[in-house]
């Protein structure tokens, strides 16, 4: 079932560095079913992690993410064209452009340094593996974003207000959704990372002891590889000789802060998002 | 109609199978069910300026409005409420999930319609049109706390399964009542002032609700 989706491109269709896309539509239903699998963790179990790589395919999970973004950019942008502003539907297409934009830049910027910094703790993954898995943080991203566009649409239609619109979706949408969005992302992303280096451990074992977690889930896991009679049981990296103190390998989570800094300045520099009446 | 009606508001002693629950054609009535509770709720609260020549068109329009409270609101926050419960890894639970939002809907659709009564009853001795916006305030807030009996009732065995679905429900309450307030106020007048032409959206009304709520508090402290 966890076969790698394969590339939703045909290599024959990629002529002169353009790729054309053969089934435009079985190729999107593909897109969706890799980010489905990745927000449900089963891009991302074991047994596919084992094999050195993310059993998704980043192209399609670019492609998504523009979709995603552009949807979550036309709910934004929504805005300027119920209230009327000059030029207001070639904003909300401009917003639906940014905000893929602004995700996929922010990738092109950070990606160079996450990965020198994953290095450096002792990561062993691949630079097509860190890829990867960054595209898949992303896409979770986006899709929780999309997933509340429907909300900001509304309030786009029904208020007048732009003070409101700005608050709600720099202050509500920014701090709220972007950061439960990025938290809940990252923390998958985090998870992912600390699995993929802990298989790259050649004495690991992997083992699903049966340890209890606290009541309640920890916001961003993924579904359970095996689960007890409770279903509260996780994974956890074992060595047959326990490690000496301080031998253990740090969370690749040096180069996350840098993201969120490149994305806010980012955000920055390609405002406006929703302009006002004036604008 | 009356033998799903009794369904949903007795407690059933054992989850029920998801397939069951979650047949397009009970989907389907429970919907019916909110556009009939949730819509003769509306014709009673439109009846508080009369209901004879142009005052019909505001029952009319109120027993629109009510199920479209309810639906368009669900509609709106859905989404964002199926991707966080993707996420957090719960997705294979969500058509148990998604039969409890519904059925909570057809529960408030319910007891809204089991206060009608109460309501015509105010109307006869209330004259003064910002109590009878009290008293319907009053109304829709106990039917809507009423119907969070519904909701935990089948988030229970859900919750015993997986703790994440405790802290998922309080999610959707925060969003269904964020959208839920705006919607309503989007919506208004669900009542009709006495005097005022009957209108489906009042006319220069289009706001915000929380803005409308600030600027209250602001003048109440004189700011």
């Amino acid at each position: 079932m966890r076969g790698r989706v394969r590339g939703t491109f045909s290599r024959s269709a990629m002529v002169g560095g353009r790729v054309r896309l053969t089934k435009p539509r079985g190729a999107m239903i593909k897109w969706f079913k890799d980010v489905d699998n990745v927000l449900r963790g089963e891009g991302t179990r074991l047994e596919n992690l084992s094999e050195g790589q993310l059993a998704t395919s980043s192209r399609g999970l670019v492609g998504v993410i523009v979709l995603l973004g552009a949807a979550y950019g036309i709910c934004m942008g929504s805005y300027a064209v119920v209230n009327a502003t000059a030029g207001s539907l070639l904003q909300m297409l401009a917003s639906a452009v940014k905000v893929p934009a602004l995700f996929l830049l922010t990738l092109a910027v950070t990606f160079p340094s996450l990965y020198v910094f994953n290095a450096l703790v002792g990561s062993r993954l691949s630079l097509l593996s860190v890829l990867r898995l960054l595209v898949a943080g992303m896409a979770v991203m986006l899709a929780v974003l999309a997933g509340f566009g429907t909300i900001v649409a509304f309030f786009s239609f029904t208020t007048e207000s732009y003070a409101f619109i700005v608050l709600l979706n720099v202050a509500v949408f920014a701090v709220a959704v972007f950061a439960v969005a990025g938290f809940l992302g990252l923390a998958f992303l985090l998870q992912t990372l600390q699995r993929l280096t802990d298989i790259g451990r050649p004495e690991s074992l992997l083992t699903p002891p049966p340890q209890r977690l606290p009541e309640s889930d920890p916001p961003g896991s993924v579904p359970r590889e095996h689960e007890s009679e409770e279903g509260q049981v996780v994974w956890q990296a074992e060595s047959s000789s326990p490690p000496p103190p301080g031998s253990q390998p740090p969370r690749p989570a040096v180069g996350i802060p840098a993201g969120r800094i490149t994305r806010a300045g980012l955000a920055f520099v390609l405002r406006p998002w929703c302009p006002g009446p004036a604008a | 109609m009356w033998h799903l009606a009794h369904e949903v508001l007795r407690p059933r002693p054992v989850l029920p199978d998801a397939s069951a629950v979650f047949s397009a054609r009970r989907l389907g009535e429970l919907a019916v069910l909110v556009i009939l509770a949730g819509g003769t709720y509306g014709i009673v609260m439109g009846t508080f300026a009369g209901f004879t020549g142009e005052r019909f068109w505001q029952l009319v329009y109120s027993g629109l409005k009510v199920p479209m409270l309810l639906g368009v609101t669900f509609v709106i926050a859905l989404p964002s409420f199926f991707v966080l419960n993707t996420l957090l890894g719960v997705r294979s639970d969500f058509g148990r999930v998604l039969a409890g939002l519904i059925e909570t809907q057809a529960a408030t659709a319910l007891l809204l319609v089991s206060f009608a009564p109460l309501t015509a009853v105010g109307y006869l001795s209330i004259n003064h049109y910002p109590l009878a916006i009290v008293l319907n305030v009053f109304l829709f807030a106990v039917a809507s706390v009423l119907g969070q009996v519904v909701l935990w009732r089948s988030y229970r065995p859900l919750i015993a399964r997986r703790g994440v679905h405790r802290q998922l429900a309080w999610t959707w309450l925060g969003l269904y009542g964020f959208v839920g307030i705006q919607m309503a106020w989007t919506l208004r007048p669900f009542i009709g002032a006495p005097g005022r032409p009957t209108r489906f959206f009042r006319e220069g009304a289009w706001g915000n609700a929380y803005l409308e709520l600030a600027n209250i508090v602001r003048s109440a402290f004189g700011v």
